[in-house]
């Protein structure tokens, strides 16, 4: 048994089997930073910080003639969304029944993605993380509503990302209020305003619920890298008359190497 | 094995195959591949060799060379056609004559093992432009056992670039191995190549005994471990964007 304790649930085999397959599911939907970062591991529950192959020096010495200084390292973050099932509910999958009210699972789900999603686009200081769109040096592109002009947009957003020296192929992750609004927009003569952005970015149109505004971000590879300890996992935390407690958890890092590998489309 | 071919709800179906007329449906299989590679479990690891015997052809006959080997087989998480079920190891081979770093030979492929038809299948691929396909039933607990591969089979084949199968036309090939009692490995290929200007096909041989140096690295799968319970989100990456 590790960490996560499920073995000490109350929940049958089938129920947990549903739980788990609600909760990928749903984490697949809503996570959009993995479909255009890198990605290392897992690495394990134990993995505890990335090395950045850099030193500090350390300016008292350890002895008279020796010099020392520190490895620095990213620190591992874990991330945990708590939900609830009640039990009554769970004993209905040792029934048979295949339509559990999971909704507290596609909840945490969202709340999990949006977690990891939000500190890779915008950081989460806190943890050390550096979000892509505040260490890009790269002035944000503004947008309005007015979707038909996002082709312009987005193609003066890669233009300065090529005089920077950043290779395509790119992509953009848009927020909820962009996305939708490109996919219901049409140019003159009909022609989707979706389809002129992937066109013009060599890459994909990425629905990204944590992100404000849109980003674009190199796809050459090398420029962002997520490592994952443990990789999402629901564990068991207690138990009372009428519910069972579960957790969805993961652990990860966020490097940037090249933060001009992206850059931001701001609404006004 | 005498084999039956026969058509059953469109599907060909051989009286020598364990699949049925299902060939969608995928078989479970071990997450740990070393439990489960049959007689290619003693192959697997890191391995030297440096009495390596190799004849080839020169220009007026043969010439004998002695060679030292690298040969690495890492296990590689189970994989299935359908109702196929392959256990297999991974393997790169690279040769250099004694005290030479130049590369004398390199080769690449997979050595699988299939439960259900007690067969090894062997790839090999060479950086000189030639692929091959070779495969031998063989008991689970072999310790010796032989693959072979024939120019023109399409299924345990032989292709070669245009100038190879011009000027050394290889139209069969062979493979020999042989688990030694005292954890090493031996191997005998032979590559019967049919050459311009000569009156009988030259065989090729090569022939080597393995000592192992390092242990295999598990599979991925194996690396989970059984205490695993990840949902196996992962890279999405290759996933498409989402209308």
């Amino acid at each position: 048994m590790n960490h996560l304790l499920r073995e000490l649930a109350p929940i049958s085999d089938a129920a947990w089997e549903q739980i788990d397959a609600e909760a990928r599911r749903s984490l697949k939907h809503y996570l959009a930073a993995r479909r255009l970062i890198d990605f290392t591991g897992p690495l394990g529950w134990e993995y505890s910080s990335v090395g950045l192959g850099r030193t500090e020096s350390l300016s008292e010495l350890s002895a008279e003639g020796v010099e020392a200084a520190g490895r620095k390292v990213l620190p591992i973050v874990e991330f945990r969304a708590p939900f609830s099932i009640t039990s009554v509910e769970l004993a209905e999958a040792e029934r048979g029944a295949r339509d559990l009210d999971l909704s507290a699972v596609i909840g945490a789900s969202r709340s999990a993605a949006l977690a990891e999603d939000a500190a890779i686009f915008h950081g989460y200081g806190a943890g050390g993380i550096s979000g892509i769109v505040p260490s890009s040096p790269h002035e944000a592109v503004t947008i309005g509503d007015d979707y038909a002009h996002y082709p312009q947009h987005v193609a003066k957003a890669v233009a300065l990302l090529r005089d920077a020296g950043v290779a395509g192929p790119y992509a953009i992750a848009m927020g909820p209020r962009c996305f939708t609004g490109v996919t219901e927009t049409t140019e003159h003569g009909g022609y989707p305003v979706f389809e002129h952005l992937r066109n013009i970015l060599g890459g994909d149109v990425i629905w990204a619920p944590a992100v404000d505004g849109a980003v674009i971000v190199s796809q050459r590879g090398g420029d962002f890298e997520m490592t994952v300890g443990q990789d999402f996992s629901i564990g068991f935390s207690r138990a009372d008359a009428d519910d069972v407690h579960l957790y969805i958890e993961e652990s990860l890092a966020f490097r940037i190497n090249t933060p001009e590998a992206a850059i931001h489309l701001a609404h006004k | 094995m005498a084999i039956v071919d026969r058509v059953e709800s469109g599907v060909r179906q051989t009286a020598s195959d364990p699949y049925g007329t299902d060939i969608y449906t995928e078989p479970p299989g071990d997450p740990d591949t070393l439990n489960s590679l049959g007689p290619l479990r003693p192959l697997a690891g890191v391995w030297e060799g440096t009495k390596g015997s190799d004849d080839h052809p020169v220009a007026d006959g043969s010439e004998h060379s002695v060679f030292v080997e690298h040969y690495e087989l890492q296990p590689i998480d189970f994989q299935t056609n359908g109702p196929q079920l392959f256990y297999g190891l991974r393997y790169h081979t690279h040769i250099v004559e004694p005290g030479q770093i130049v590369t004398f030979h390199d080769q690449i492929g997979y050595w699988l093992w299939e439960p259900a038809a007690s067969m090894v299948t062997f790839t090999l691929a060479i950086p000189r432009g030639q692929v091959l396909l070779a495969a031998g039933s063989v008991d689970v607990d072999a310790k010796e056992f032989e693959l072979t591969a024939a120019l023109g089979s399409e299924v345990h084949g032989i292709l070669s670039n245009p100038f190879l199968d011009r000027a050394f036309r290889t139209t069969s090939y062979r493979i020999h191995v042989t688990v030694n009692d005292d954890g090493t490995w031996s191997y005998e290929e032979e590559g019967v190549l049919e050459i311009p200007g000569r009156e009988v096909p030259f065989h090729h041989v090569d022939r080597n005994t393995l000592h192992k140096v390092a242990e295999p690295i598990p599979n991925p799968l194996a690396r989970l471990g059984p205490g695993d319970t990840s949902l196996g989100i992962g890279s999405l990456r290759n996933e498409r964007g989402r209308l």
